[in-house]
């Protein structure tokens, strides 16, 4: 495992022909072509962990699910259905149910008073504590939010989706997403306040 | 435009005009331009998004292993174990809406016959006694295996009953480097009691245990 950060991905509409090269790569997966699999994992996978990472807040977690999603993608390529939707949407999707599977069974455990208590060892105490306490105060104020809202926060400054898009991996309406993403946002604004104010 | 759509479209699509909607945008830049309720929400919409974007965006990578990924699926996936023909048969009678109620008539049963058997290793437990008279085995699959089968794979000898000719059927599924443990277990040779020898047969290999 390295601890690269991922590049940051690009706000503007992806192309479709990057898609359409993902749609073949999955036609030649049901025919049990490693290979191509191999090169779907690469575009999968940096989208995929950061979605699961922000919707649970649990790295750990987050690589499980998208390794149980990668092997979806192989054991149910056949499934895969172009008419219906993109390879990433359809990624997306099995990754979202499998966060919220897991959120089901799993509380959070980031408590606001966490953020009273952050260490750093870093060169410059004063920036760092600064960087960390809000660091922490965000993080905590994301732990009161439902993984939905969760998840479309992530997917829509994580990875520049569409309202559209962002709704066909929720399995919802773009309206239905922009009411989502305002609640998410008031209510984290109102979070964050609160914790400044304190 | 509204006030309050202008401040609903800020909210929700944060402060970057770029990423409203193209046939409400300009109503709404207009209005931020006029309106000091939707300036301000529009400045800190600009705000929070920049702390949502390094949220989103800031997380450490990590590549995963496609090999790992195919060999592990192989491991755990039915047709390992399963034969590609009863897979196909058991899924193509699976109950679906418009088909005959009698092919959700014969999963019920089914389920029910799994049920009982279930039931009746829980109550008696795997020590209870049972009747074993010089097992043979009737229905031995070639130990060809499948490239992702273990070779250590514990014995998956599914079910030990008498026959009425006095002979234990052994149905097994056949996994690859297990024949000599079946045959010594199926013999009733290598192995000391009968409650040893029915511990032994119920040990479920991994894969079943996820189905029990």
């Amino acid at each position: 495992m390295n601890s690269l950060p991922i590049p940051p991905p690009t706000n503007s509409p992806r192309a479709p022909a990057a898609d359409s090269g993902l749609a073949v790569l999955m036609a030649r997966i049901v025919d049990g072509d490693a290979v191509a699999f191999g090169r779907l994992v690469g575009a999968l996978e940096g989208p995929g962990l950061r979605l699961a990472d922000r919707t649970l807040g649990d790295r750990a977690g987050a690589e499980d699910v998208v390794q149980v999603a990668l092997t979806r993608v192989w054991t149910m390529a056949a499934r895969f259905d172009p008419a219906r939707g993109s390879v990433e949407g359809w990624f997306r999707r099995i990754v979202i149910n499998l966060c919220l599977d897991r959120r089901r069974s799993i509380r959070l455990v980031a408590p606001l008073e966490a953020a009273d208590h952050v260490a750093s060892s870093a060169p410059d105490p004063f920036e760092a504590a600064v960087e960390n306490d809000q660091r922490a105060r965000l993080d905590a104020a994301m732990a009161r939010l439902a993984p939905r809202q969760r998840a479309a926060l992530a997917m829509f400054h994580g990875e520049g989706l569409t309202m559209a898009e962002i709704a066909e991996a929720m399995e919802a309406t773009p309206k239905a997403v922009e009411g989502l993403l305002g609640r998410a946002r008031i209510e984290l604004r109102a979070l964050i306040g609160s914790e400044d104010a304190t | 435009m509204t006030n309050e759509r202008a401040l609903e479209i800020i909210a929700s699509h944060g402060g970057c005009e770029a990423r409203w909607p193209d046939a409400e945008r300009d109503a709404a830049l207009a209005l931020a331009g006029s309106d000091a309720t939707v300036a301000a929400a529009l400045a800190d919409a600009r705000r929070l998004d920049a702390v949502l974007n390094g949220w989103a965006q800031d997380v450490p990578a990590r590549s995963f292993d496609a090999a790992a990924i195919i060999a592990a699926a192989a491991a755990v996936a039915p047709d390992a174990t399963v034969p590609p023909v009863l897979q196909s048969s058991v899924v193509a009678s699976r109950p679906l809406p418009g088909r005959p109620a009698i092919a959700m008539r014969r999963w019920l049963a089914g389920g029910a016959v799994a049920a009982a058997a279930l039931l009746s290793v829980a109550v008696l437990g795997p020590g209870a006694r049972m009747p074993v008279a010089a097992p043979v085995v009737v229905a031995a699959v070639p130990a060809t295996g499948v490239a992702a089968t273990p070779a250590a794979a514990p014995p998956v000898v599914l079910a030990a009953v008498d026959s009425p000719a006095g002979k234990a059927i052994s149905t097994n599924t056949g996994l690859a480097g297990n024949a000599a443990t079946r045959l010594a277990v199926a013999e009733g040779g290598a192995l000391g009691s009968d409650a040893e020898v029915f511990a032994h047969v119920f040990t479920p290999t991994v894969y079943e245990d996820e189905l029990i």
